[in-house]
């Protein structure tokens, strides 16, 4: 029905919100007039997109990405665009250069990152669903910190046509809600091949989540209960794992030995590609303009130093060094060995059991400030950061609180079995006995 | 000194669409910024898809090099900086190129040479600056992205030339190539780039860049050569460094060595997916090639070598050629008509072959070859043709032309009659008594200088056997 | 075929490094660090990578960033432990799209996020 709108003045207490659309158009569709928040750093014909970045201030695509076409043809109404740690790097969301959200589970904590706009505006009841990206656990971070539901999908499962780039190689955009039901929804409308992506797969989601697991083998690798995870977490995890047993599937411990080198090979590669993504913006062609009455080089350098916040520039530099003439061997061709190591554990575990699970991450909810120090803020992804480097799906489902904060249960499953990762995170949820 | 000169060639694919979008390739008459898109403005989110065509056009140009097509190729990306960038960095092929070791053999300086061919790969070209500014204003620059994104192939050959001509010969040969092919329209406005590399033997390279000619090849080379022996024979050592070829005055200048030193920093491109291609260039017929051409020529029209080298040196002379009529194809008279009349008098005025009516010319080479016209008068027409085109872009039809200067043969008629060379032929006798009186004499060279000031008094229509003719029955008749 | 223009430099090559080896030294192999950065990255490498990254540093920021960056690549130096392996996963080759041509941007569009053009240019400091 064209002219249709949905009114979408939010009570944003969270500051999950970046801009918001007051009348959002929407159609019919299986998502018709259903407020959807999307993250800024997707790209939303004629809705500044600026990836929290001040070098993106201004900027209009004129075209939409894939995802959010997806959205239209099925009625949903974009209302808004959502917080997120700058071009996505950070696991707090408070690298924003605008402001910092809110966890609304405790707002004197962060809500996780990068897509922490995303998950506070679910876990604030503002919208039921919301579209986050995931490079290195930028979707189920914050899922787990703010007790919502989140899934990255097998990689080239969701186009990333029109997703601002940080790392190729590892990103995926992915579904936020507050069950696993509407997630799997969100997931059956973004995914898809779409043929502008050369990644994307043909490998459309059409699921109704079944809460059915026995026989189900869930693995338990040994390493995402090691050092760094608070035990109380740890102990949260188990109980949901035991559940799960309980509800007839068969758990088996197990060991993961390239987790002790995935971290380094996740920071190596995304780091060297989005040095490469973020020299495009010079302030020529979009974002503030670069003074044109300086040499090049002098103005772009000037307009980067003064466009990129701390964490990208160190982001940015670290990758410049680890592609440089010298040290590509060293870093980017090692990172890429480690990372064949990382799926090569996958697939061989993934022979004798069907899904891997532990915890999301490794404490709870940051306070803000907490993490001040990059390579401790580096060290919390530990346990998201090897989907992304196989490029398997991987969802956080809440699976209980410690001190009152959510703890997510992160389940990982074999490449292009979406479904299955959805369907034991249900069975979670649905919870009590078989 | 041995002169020794390796080429990369940049040469832009004539596709319909560039290599990553599909933006039209179509844009030289068009406003600046009139052909981009999301993809090659390099705005966030867009991501490129390879073109097809681009990459069976370069496996064309693979084989006809000669050249192994590996298992395995991948594109890379290349990061810098520079305004005319539009993602920061250039989709280009690295250390998996899409074919290595091929070769083109050219007429070298010493007879038949193979020059070979390191790699051939593919690559975008970045946009077009315009440098604004200047003494009173601030200096800025502006950008057209409509020429980013237009496929490329580079072609990296060794180091195998030996002279700037030789150079230029293989220029010349691998253009023709290229056309051949079909995956290349050299007419077009920078569709060729060369960078050279060109050192003395015993010195250090010079890489001389941004060469855009053909001919400014040679030259830039000729003035490298000239410049590095002068600098060797002052006892000055050669430096290794990259010079520009400064078109307009045919000199190459050093560009600052101020600019960092380059580190691009590749690594495979995470948003294209690796090529396997070896099966398909494989499956992929090329036509016949410029020497396989010239050997046909030679066998089948009984073209002298030299002139089967220029009809076939251009692929549209050559199919110019063999469209004439079988009876024209195989008289030398008509080789030679093209080969140094036709490309001679285009040559004469710096014209190419393209833009010019080749049909008008088949008709003149009929109208020629039926004894309607004689050779003098044939050519009159043709530089009269050409002229038109150069100036107004057109020109009448042959017909039209020769009628209008009144150039058809005029024939002589039988014993007697008042024709127009019989009437020339009594004009001449009148205005030369001298002459008549010489060949009254018997001095058979006076009868050549009347047949000439016949020939004049018709401008040339008359066929000189005819005016012959009539002249000696005059003479005799007088006698 | 076989291939004349390999790894071997033939004797006329005077000095050339072949481009194709030039980038194979560079890319494929594995070799140490260079002088440059023995182990520890100093304030002055902290400028080049600046340099090269195209990002104006202050003063101010050198100690801080090159201290980061010393923590982080201690870090990442667990990767010298990895062995090449072998590539695995799904791998998909040839992904193409046909040579038909699509509409572009108006230039209107395409200009839309630049302050200042000027005759359907886009505009950029200079580089004369």
């Amino acid at each position: 029905m064209p002219g249709r709108t949905v009114s979408f003045h939010p009570d944003d207490r969270y500051a999950a919100f970046l801009r918001t659309i007051p009348e959002a158009p929407c159609g019919e569709g299986r998502l018709a007039g259903v407020p959807v928040a999307v993250k800024d750093n997707i790209s939303t014909a004629g809705i500044e997109t600026t990836c929290a970045s001040k070098i993106l201030k201004g900027y209009v695509p004129p075209y939409d990405a894939t995802v959010v076409e997806r959205l239209k043809r099925e009625g949903a109404a974009i209302v808004g665009k959502t917080n997120m740690d700058e071009f996505g790097m950070g696991t707090t969301t408070e690298n924003s250069a605008f402001w910092p959200t809110l966890n609304p589970a405790d707002p004197t904590r962060v809500p996780g990152g990068s897509s922490g706009g995303s998950a506070a505006a679910v876990a604030a009841g503002l919208v039921p669903l919301a579209l986050g990206t995931d490079t290195g656990g930028s979707i189920r971070c914050p899922a787990a910190f703010c007790g919502i539901v989140g899934l990255k999908p097998t990689y080239g499962r969701v186009s990333r046509y029109g997703l601002i780039a940080y790392a190729n190689s590892l990103e995926q955009i992915g579904p936020m809600a507050r069950t696993v039901k509407d997630a799997s929804l969100l997931m059956e409308v973004i995914a898809g091949h779409d043929p502008r992506d050369s990644t994307s797969r043909d490998c459309p989601y059409h699921h109704a989540p079944d809460p059915e697991i026995r026989g189900v083998r869930i693995g338990v690798p040994e390493e995402f209960f090691g050092e760094g995870v608070d035990p109380r977490v740890a102990s949260v995890v188990w109980d949901a794992i035991s559940l799960l047993e309980r509800k007839g599937a068969e758990v088996i411990t197990c060991r993961m030995p390239s987790m002790a080198y995935a971290l380094a090979a996740y920071y190596v590669t995304c780091t060297s590609e989005a040095s490469s993504n973020l020299a495009r913006f010079d302030g020529v062609r979009y974002g503030p303009p670069a003074d044109t009455k300086k040499p090049w080089h002098e103005a772009f350098q000037e307009q980067r130093r003064a466009g990129f916040g701390e964490e990208v520039r160190r982001r940015i530099m670290l990758g410049t060094f680890a592609l440089s003439s010298g040290y590509y061997g060293k870093y980017y061709a090692k990172a890429q060995a480690a990372r064949n190591n990382v799926r090569a554990d996958f697939e061989r575990l993934f022979c004798d059991v069907d899904v891997l699970a532990g915890p999301t991450m490794p404490t709870v909810a940051f306070r803000f400030g907490e993490k001040s120090d990059p390579l401790s803020m580096y060290l919390s992804d530990i346990l998201t950061v090897p989907a992304n480097l196989a490029g398997v799906p991987a969802i956080s489902v809440p699976c209980g609180k410690v001190d009152g904060l959510p703890v997510g249960l992160q389940i990982m499953g074999r490449w292009m079995e979406d479904e299955r990762v959805v369907d034991v995170a249900y069975a979670f949820e649905q919870g009590g006995s078989p | 000194m041995t002169v020794i000169v390796g080429l990369e060639i940049h040469c832009q694919l004539d596709t319909a669409t560039k290599l990553f979008c599909g933006c039209s390739t179509d844009y030289r008459d068009d406003p600046p910024n009139s052909h981009v898109c999301p993809v090659c403005l390099g705005l966030p989110g867009s991501l490129p898809k390879i073109n097809r065509k681009a990459v069976e056009y370069a496996l064309r140009v693979a084989k006809a090099l000669n050249c192994e097509v590996p298992e395995e190729s991948e594109f890379a990306r290349k990061n810098y900086f520079y305004p005319d960038l539009d993602k920061g960095y250039q989709i280009t092929q690295y250390d998996k190129p899409l074919a290595v070791c091929g070769y083109l053999d050219i007429e070298g300086d010493e007879g038949e040479k193979r020059v070979r061919i390191t790699r051939v790969h593919m690559e975008e070209d970045p946009g077009r600056l315009v440098h604004k500014g200047g003494a009173d204003r601030p200096k800025y620059t502006l950008v057209d992205y409509n020429r980013a994104g237009i496929p490329l192939i580079e072609i990296v050959t060794e180091p195998d030339l030996r002279s700037p001509k030789e150079a230029r010969r293989f220029l010349n040969k691998l253009r023709a190539t290229l056309e051949y092919l079909g995956v290349f329209d050299s007419e077009k406005e920078g569709s060729l780039r060369v960078d050279a590399n060109i050192s003395l033997a015993g010195s250090e390279r010079v890489e001389v860049k941004n060469i855009t000619s053909y001919k400014g090849v040679e030259k830039a080379l000729t003035f490298e050569v000239t410049r590095q022996k002068n600098a060797i024979r002052r006892g000055q050592k050669i430096v290794r460094e990259t010079r520009h070829f400064v078109e307009a005055r045919g000199v190459t200048t050093s560009s600052r060595s101020k600019e960092m030193e380059q580190d691009y920093r590749y690594f495979p491109e995470p948003d294209l997916r690796p090529l396997r291609v070896r099966d398909w260039a494989e499956e992929i017929k090329i036509p016949e090639l410029p020497d396989a051409r010239k050997q046909r020529f030679i066998e089948d029209y009984g073209v002298s070598p030299t002139h089967a080298a220029t009809l076939t040196g251009d692929w549209q002379i050559a199919e110019f050629y063999d469209s004439l009529p079988a009876d024209l194809r195989v008289s030398t008279a008509t080789a030679t008509w093209v080969a140094d009349t036709l490309l001679g008098e285009l040559n004469y005025r710096d014209m190419s072959i393209r833009g010019v009516p080749l049909d008008h010319f088949k008709e003149l080479l009929l109208i020629r070859q039926a004894g309607e016209i004689t050779e003098k008068a044939a050519v009159e027409v043709l530089r009269t043709l050409l002229d038109q085109i150069r100036d107004t872009g057109t020109c009448e039809l042959p017909r039209q032309c020769i009628g209008r200067l009144g150039l058809f043969v005029i024939a002589a008629a039988e014993e007697g009659a008042d024709d127009p060379v019989t009437a020339a032929a009594r004009q001449a006798i009148a205005e030369n008594p001298q002459a008549v009186a010489d060949f009254c004499q018997g001095k058979k060279e006076a009868l050549n200088f009347l047949v000439g000031q016949v020939m004049r008094k018709t401008r040339g229509c008359a066929k000189p056997g005819d005016v012959n003719r009539v002249l000696t029955s005059l003479l005799s008749g007088d006698e | 075929m076989a291939c004349t223009c390999g790894s071997g430099h033939s004797p006329d090559n005077n000095g050339y490094k072949k481009p194709y080896q030039d980038y194979l030294s560079s890319y494929r192999t594995l070799e140490p660090a260079r002088e440059a950065y023995p182990g520890m990255i100093t304030e002055r490498d902290t400028e080049h990578i600046a340099q090269l990254a195209d990002i104006a540093i202050d003063r101010e920021e050198l100690a801080s960033f090159t201290s980061r960056f010393n923590e982080i690549l201690e870090y990442f130096d667990i990767l010298d432990q990895v062995e090449m392996a072998e590539e695995s996963g799904e791998k998909a080759y040839n992904i193409f799209r046909e040579d038909e041509v699509v509409p572009s941007l108006s230039q209107e569009e395409a200009l839309s996020n630049t302050t200042a053009p000027e005759e359907g240019f886009f505009r950029a400091p200079r580089v004369m």
